[in-house]
């Protein structure tokens, strides 16, 4: 106790400021503390459904990218499947146009050797003709000086008897 | 008039081989246009039958003509000289012909040449 008296230790004092302390302590926890603590709770609860937000969002766009991928990727697959179609589609057509093509090449040719068989055949038979009535026309004019009188007054002769013995 | 006594006028005006005046005559004031125009047609038939038409390269002796008055009795006979026969004779009577010239057997030649081209 004198020990405690030699340090200036006054048990009044000592209990006032218990005393004190415990009314800091209660004001301090009723005023501050509480509402310090609700502002806390309330911003962790906030940073909490922000980062399970962020998360949600994160998955979100994780599960958009995959969604993306798989898009892309049927859409690659569609477009290789169109393009092999329009390929085969333009093959067919074009051996379709070639074929046609030559099915009509080879109906020219045809005609044509024909038209040239019938126009070669008609030439000839023009040139045929031309020559017999040319030989005729030459035949009629040297006809009437052919024969002499007197050949032509027996081929006469044979002709009234020829005549004669018809009917 | 209808066509039988059309036709037996015109036979008869067609006879000699040419319309004699009175006739025509006779025709040209009875019959109506239409009549007419059927009389015409019969008798240019009729003048067609009648006629014997002989075409030779020379003049036709009397002998020849006296055989081809008889072998075509009762009708005209018309002579023609064409050069161009060669010889011999060619008669055409209506619808027949009888051609017994060089230039007929030539042409007959020629048509079988032309056949087989």
């Amino acid at each position: 106790m004198e020990i405690l008296q030699n340090f200036g230790f006054q048990p009044t004092l000592f209990i006032a400021q218990i005393v004190n302390f415990l009314i800091l302590a209660y004001v301090f926890k009723r005023f501050l503390y509480k509402p310090i603590l609700k502002t806390l709770k309330e911003r962790q609860k906030t940073i909490a459904k922000g980062l399970s937000d962020a998360e949600d969002a994160a998955r979100e766009k994780e599960l958009a990218l995959s969604k993306k991928e798989e898009v892309l990727n049927e859409a690659a697959k569609e477009a290789e499947k169109i393009i092999d179609s329009t390929k085969k589609s333009a093959e067919d057509l074009k051996e379709e146009i070639l074929s046609e093509a030559k099915k009509e090449a080879e109906k020219i040719i045809t005609s044509a050797k024909e038209q040239a068989d019938i126009q070669m055949e008609s030439m000839e038979k023009r040139a045929k003709q031309a020559s017999l009535d040319n030989s005729m026309a030459i035949l009629e004019k040297a006809l009437s000086s052919l024969f002499t009188k007197e050949e032509r007054s027996k081929i006469l002769s044979r002709s009234v008897k020829e005549l004669k013995d018809i009917d | 008039m209808n066509d039988y006594y059309l036709k037996k006028l015109a036979a008869s005006i067609a006879q000699d081989g040419e319309i004699k005046g009175a006739n025509a005559q006779r025709v040209l004031k009875t019959l109506s246009l239409k009549d007419l125009k059927k009389f015409l047609s019969f008798l240019k038939t009729e003048l067609l039958k009648s006629t014997v038409e002989v075409s030779s390269s020379d003049k036709l002796v009397a002998e020849t003509k006296q055989l081809l008055a008889k072998k075509f009795q009762g009708k005209h006979l018309v002579e023609k000289v064409d050069e161009n026969l060669g010889a011999g004779m060619m008669v055409k009577s209506y619808d027949m012909i009888y051609d017994l010239t060089v230039m007929g057997s030539i042409k007959e030649i020629a048509q079988k040449i032309e056949d087989t081209i």
